[in-house]
């Protein structure tokens, strides 16, 4: 076979098998079932190399909502948080109902609607 | 050795009886290739324990048509080479330690010893694709399937596993038996 490992080594070594007891396979089964009651979460799911960038994700979503609901806005009368703040200043008052979540008003409701903030010129 | 498709099934669906019947049949398979890995009776245990829990864990996985003792094969040399690569890490601090105890004999009285040694001592990553090929008798080929690497690799692999233990053994070797060492340079 080859040369550089002694034939002897290889023989013993190829010998040296552990066998298992006629136990093995129940105590086995009964270990799993016990391990699959406490586990099987999402982690078992996520490939091992994907865990710590998913850890890291969801470190910092949490940071951002606990940021957002813990950090007074810096407007006296505001009820939202810091980041809302923020984010309203770029929308302009005709711009405002693209992002409620109000039903849009149909027809001639919309014009009108459009018109008195401004939109239409 | 194949498994018939309704214990699969019966195992997938979470049968025990099926699940103890899996485990018995592909038991000798996993207990070999562990006893490869490591060289007492509980560490194979364990390794075998492991494999067969992730082998359960994705047993979902599993089609028909698979061929399951090599599924089962892949998923126990992966746990062994992650064990191992786990307690090497673990085990980083007692590389001193190792290496005094692994001193060269003072006489080059037992082959086997001596190389088993020296293997053991080779890294992992070196040290699984030997075993396997040379041991366990797979081609190449297998062992690159078996621990998800390409051919070169497995094969750069094993030229320097050879390189190593070749300069591992012949460090061994006690001064009058070494052709390249001149008197009174060794200590």
């Amino acid at each position: 076979m080859n040369e550089w490992l002694p034939r002897d080594f290889i023989e013993r070594e190829r010998q040296r098998v552990f066998e298992p007891d006629v136990d093995f396979a129940r105590r086995t089964v009964a270990r799993i079932g016990r391990n699959a009651t406490v586990a099987g979460w999402v982690w078992d799911y996520v490939p091992s190399f994907a865990g710590p960038i998913m850890a890291a994700s969801t470190v910092m979503v949490l940071a951002l909502i606990g940021f957002q609901w813990m950090t007074p806005a810096p407007f006296p009368d505001a009820n939202v948080g810091i980041v809302d703040a923020y984010l309203q200043v770029d929308a302009a008052p005709a711009e405002e109902w693209l992002y409620r979540d109000d039903a849009l008003p149909e027809g001639e409701d919309l014009l009108i609607e459009i018109s008195m903030a401004g939109g239409l010129r | 050795m194949e498994l018939d498709r309704e214990l699969i099934v019966r195992a997938q669906r979470g049968e025990a009886e099926a699940q103890e019947d899996v485990v018995s049949r592909l038991a000798p398979l996993v207990f070999r290739l562990a006893s490869r890995f490591y060289r007492s009776r509980e560490d194979v245990e364990d390794a075998a324990q492991e494999a067969f829990s992730r082998f359960f864990l994705k047993i979902d996985q599993i089609r028909p048509d698979d061929n399951v003792s090599g599924w089962m094969s892949r998923v126990t040399v992966n746990v062994c080479y992650d064990r191992l690569r786990k307690l090497r890490r673990e085990r980083s601090g007692m590389d001193e330690f190792r290496a005094e105890t692994h001193a060269r004999p003072a006489r080059w009285s037992d082959a086997y010893d001596d190389v088993r040694a020296a293997v053991d001592n080779l890294d992992v990553r070196l040290r699984a694709p030997l075993l396997l090929k040379e041991i366990e008798g797979l081609s190449v080929k297998e062992v690159a399937a078996m621990m998800g690497l390409s051919q070169s690799n497995v094969k750069i692999r094993l030229y320097r596993a050879r390189k190593k233990l070749a300069v591992a053994l012949e460090s061994r070797r006690p001064p009058t038996l070494r052709d390249d060492v001149t008197e009174g340079t060794e200590s």
